[in-house]
């Protein structure tokens, strides 16, 4: 009997790349059954790891030839199941791409590869003083390519955008096998920006080998408040406000009532529990901006009814907020035995429509509503607990985290601000694009990917997909191993 | 349906997304298509084509407090910041010149603030396009914050019309800067990278810097509070001082007569304007080579971008330049001419030579209409 295609592949690999480049024991390859998204497995035909770029596109190029799908991971962080393998491909895990291949900071550009861990690389640039602007919660360990291919934001994407204005030219290996750049090292590039058709693309339209990423200067002071109002149609005023002052914050992060007591529970930052909602306000730049800036915040907060007002005066009580701040997911574990994180978005000013609306979810359910989200740009993330051993009520979690999902839609908002399309979202694409929408992304991906091979069922909804339900959580492998943990 | 002019009856001016769609919906297959705003495209005119005005679209859709403006393709830039304006917004881009907000998507626009915010394309936040068949495709909307489906905003700008009709976007506003304050400093090239290194050691953080050869002087802007940008204008001064060179602050009217004066440098009434895009550190060096006359150039320095701007009678001296930009591996681009032989218009480097953006295109426009 022949080999198959998988055992064809895991030959080739090791014999350009050594036995540590492939994973086939089915036990291990279980490991990376699932990404963030635990509610979502399958165990990857094989697990292939280069380690050089070189590798990585002669494996790919490999995986075309036979015809293998294959899907890219990073650190496996992310939250919408885009790097779910395929269980008859092949799972191309880029996390020993660490290079940082150069760093020029007169141009203020690094040169990396795909696996090279987000906070590294600000740690790598920092004694230049220089960052990289993109900080998603989970940035010490996600990916620079895995931000590529979600276009991760975080907290301070209100003053700084995302990754794609942030990251100005990817080396790529098409689904074709072809090697090519998109973008460069510039601001701008001559003709259409097929950069920005790519980034956020969910590794559906080829696998970063070469990330050129845009650095930008340290902020020379940054200074960070706490501040709580009686409930959160009062905060979100306050953004509203701020915003017409003309100050753009770093960060404007609001937590409701549940939030804050989850967080302060978690982390003992020093909260005060008995207000509606907290706002964590930030501002950075050139020590006079910031100084100026942070008078006009206040003045505003006041004009805005605030209840009280926390101000960091020392760096450990501006990280203790943060801390707390950038707890919260982990910390819904601490007052709830399981949650759903879901990722909205809609225009800031339908917020207390939304809020509400939410309000009224959790009392129709009976289940807790918690939400953090970032307030500038309007972007949820409502934590629906829930208990897995009361029957029923993981389903009912599941169908509440799509209502919110809803509501964001009816408020002409977004299926998702930073966590991607991946699997979990992929039915509801419709209630979002219109046939005519979804096939015009279904050209351009067939244009790219005409065998169909990268990252197949992510991003573009199909019949056989959609049929299927998803499942509930379930602990990660490695929980279940007792190597890592929730908190 | 859409509207034929009565002066040429190959010329369409339909009025909302749906006639455009119906318009070229009902073409033949084969026919070309020529997208027009205020006749900014300058791509070379195919024979026979029919002329696409998007003029009459025309709607504005402001949500102040969202941050976005929804806007019609055929809206002219200089209106929309206007209206912005009164509602104590703008659009951070600062475009060399005028046009339609098509135009702008088509020419991916962007002007001295692209070295902090970008370019049009770090603007957009949606898009309504009119494929070649006449299909809507729509993608983002009124959300700052959006990964759900493909980019397809991104994918129009700087295609020059060639990809799609752009019939609608949504842009991010910003609040107004409540100041703005500039530095004109006296510097050539080979000093341009003290000044960048400068910048980084003071912890300065201007939104732009540009730099005109002719006048041998580098502008930094800042933008902030009242009392802030002064205090970075001056603090930059003495730094410069320090280091012996003149440098002197400019007020907001100041900075922005040198700022029109170097625009006008940028859209030259005849001539050629040839983009030379590479990495800072290079340009640095580019721009000391002895085949480049400095005096022709202005240069969005730290963004790695320059354009060289020669009249008609000038065009052998692009011959240099594009010879020293191409060893440097910079990437060039004919961003306007006027009055000069097609052989040096903006069809001298094809900007769908790239494979996937020629494979886009043909997934889009199979039969090459929009040409």
């Amino acid at each position: 009997m022949g080999q198959s295609p998988l055992e064809l592949f895991a030959g080739f690999v090791r014999s350009i790349a050594g036995p540590r480049a492939v994973i086939d024991d089915p036990a291990e390859r279980q490991a990376y059954c699932c990404d963030g998204l635990t509610s979502h497995r399958a165990t990857p035909g094989l697990v292939f790891i280069p380690e050089s770029r070189e590798q990585l596109i002669a494996g790919v190029r490999e995986l075309i030839r036979l015809g293998i799908p294959f899907v890219a991971r990073g650190a496996g962080t992310g939250l919408s199941g885009g790097a779910l393998p395929e269980v008859d491909g092949v799972l191309v895990v880029l996390a020993r791409l660490r290079r940082i291949v150069e760093i020029d900071p007169i141009a203020r550009i690094a040169v990396v590869e795909p696996g090279v861990v987000n906070l590294e690389l600000s740690q790598a640039t920092s004694g230049m003083g220089l960052l990289f602007a993109p900080d998603p919660s989970s940035q010490i360990a996600c990916t620079i390519g895995g931000n590529v291919a979600e276009n991760s934001g975080g907290a301070h994407c209100f003053k700084y955008g995302f990754t794609t204005n942030h990251v100005l030219g990817v080396e790529l290996v098409a689904p074709t096998g072809e090697l090519v750049w998109v973008g460069g090292d510039t601001l701008e590039a001559p003709g259409p920006d097929v950069r920005g058709l790519l980034i956020g693309s969910e590794g559906t339209l080829g696998i970063a080998t070469t990330v050129v990423c845009r650095l930008l200067p340290v902020p020379e002071a940054k200074r960070t408040l706490v501040a709580y109002f009686h409930d959160v149609v009062a905060a979100g005023d306050a953004v509203g406000r701020l915003v017409h002052a003309g100050v753009v914050p770093a960060a404007i992060e609001m937590m409701d009532r549940g939030a804050i007591a989850a967080c302060e529970l978690a982390t003992n930052a020093g909260l005060e529990l008995d207000w509606g909602a907290a706002l964590l306000v930030e501002l950075d730049g050139p020590r006079e901006e910031v100084d100026e800036g942070f008078k006009v915040v206040r003045a505003v907060l006041q004009e805005a009814q605030v209840g009280s007002v926390w101000e960091a005066t020392t760096e450990e009580e501006r990280e203790r907020m943060w801390r707390a701040r950038k707890a919260a997911f982990a910390a819904a574990g601490r007052v709830a035995p399981a949650y759903i994180v879901q990722d909205g978005v809609i225009p800031r000013t339908a917020l207390p429509r939304v809020l509400a609306a939410m309000e009224d979810l959790a009392a129709e359910s009976g289940l807790a509503i918690l939400n953090v989200f970032h307030a500038g740009d309007g972007n949820l993330h409502p934590l629906v607990t829930y208990d897995p051993t009361v029957p029923g009520q993981a389903a009912l979690a599941e169908e509440v985290a799509a209502r919110i999902l809803s509501l964001c839609l009816e408020e002409g908002g977004s299926l998702t601000g930073e966590h991607g399309i991946g699997v979990d979202k992929v039915c509801k694409m419709p209630e979002m694009f219109t046939p005519s929408d979804l096939a015009t992304f279904g050209k351009l991906r067939e244009a790219l990917d005409p065998t169909g091979l990268a990252n197949p069922g992510k991003l573009l909804p199909t019949p056989r997909l959609c049929g299927e339900r998803p499942g509930v959580y379930a602990a990660h492998p490695l929980e279940e191993a007792g190597v890592a943990w929730r908190w | 349906m859409a509207v034929v002019s009565q002066a040429d009856r190959d010329v369409f001016a339909p009025r909302s997304v749906e006639e455009a769609s119906s318009l070229l919906a009902q073409l033949p297959p084969d026919q070309p298509v020529r997208v027009f705003g205020l006749g900014t495209n300058q791509e070379p005119r195919p024979t026979g084509a029919i002329r696409l005005e998007t003029t009459q679209l025309a709607w504005v859709d402001l949500r102040s407090d969202d941050l976005t403006v929804a806007v019609g393709a055929g809206v002219r830039w200089s209106e929309l910041a206007r209206l912005l304006e009164g509602a104590g917004l703008r659009l951070v881009v600062d475009p060399v010149a005028d046009g339609t907000v098509g135009a702008m998507v088509a020419t991916s626009a962007h002007g001295l603030a692209v070295w902090r915010y970008g370019g049009i394309r770090d603007l957009l936040i949606g898009a309504t396009l009119v494929l070649a068949d006449g299909t809507i495709a729509h993608s983002g909307g009124h959300v700052i914050k959006n990964v759900a489906g493909y980019d397809l905003a991104k994918l129009a700008c700087g295609a020059r019309g060639r990809m799609a009709l752009v019939a609608e976007v949504v842009l991010r506003a910003h609040p107004r800067a409540r100041a703005m304050q500039g530095v004109r400093v006296e510097l050539g090239p080979a000093e341009l990278a003290r000044l960048l290194e400068l910048l980084l050691v003071e912890r300065l953080d201007p939104v732009g810097l540009d730099w005109s050869g002719a006048e041998r002087a580098a502008l930094v802007v800042f933008e902030g509070s009242p009392r802030a940008v002064i205090a970075q204008a001056e603090r930059l001064v003495g730094a410069l001082e320090r280091q012996g060179h003149r440098a002197h602050p400019l007020a907001e009217a100041e900075l922005a007569e040198v700022a029109r004066r170097w625009a006008s440098f940028r859209d030259p009434v005849r001539g050629v304007v040839l983009r030379v895009a590479v990495r800072a550190s290079r340009l640095l060096a580019w721009l000391q080579d002895r085949r480049v006359d400095p005096s022709r150039v202005v240069s969005y320095v730290g963004a790695g971008l320059a354009d060289v701007v020669v009249a008609p009678e000038g065009l052998d001296h692009l011959l240099g330049v594009e010879a020293a930009a191409r060893e440097a591996g910079a990437r060039l681009e004919v961003r306007l001419a006027r009055e000069v032989e097609e052989a040096f218009g903006v069809g001298r480097y094809d900007r769908f030579e790239h494979p996937l953006a020629a494979r886009l295109q043909r997934a889009l426009d199979p039969q090459r209409r929009f040409r």
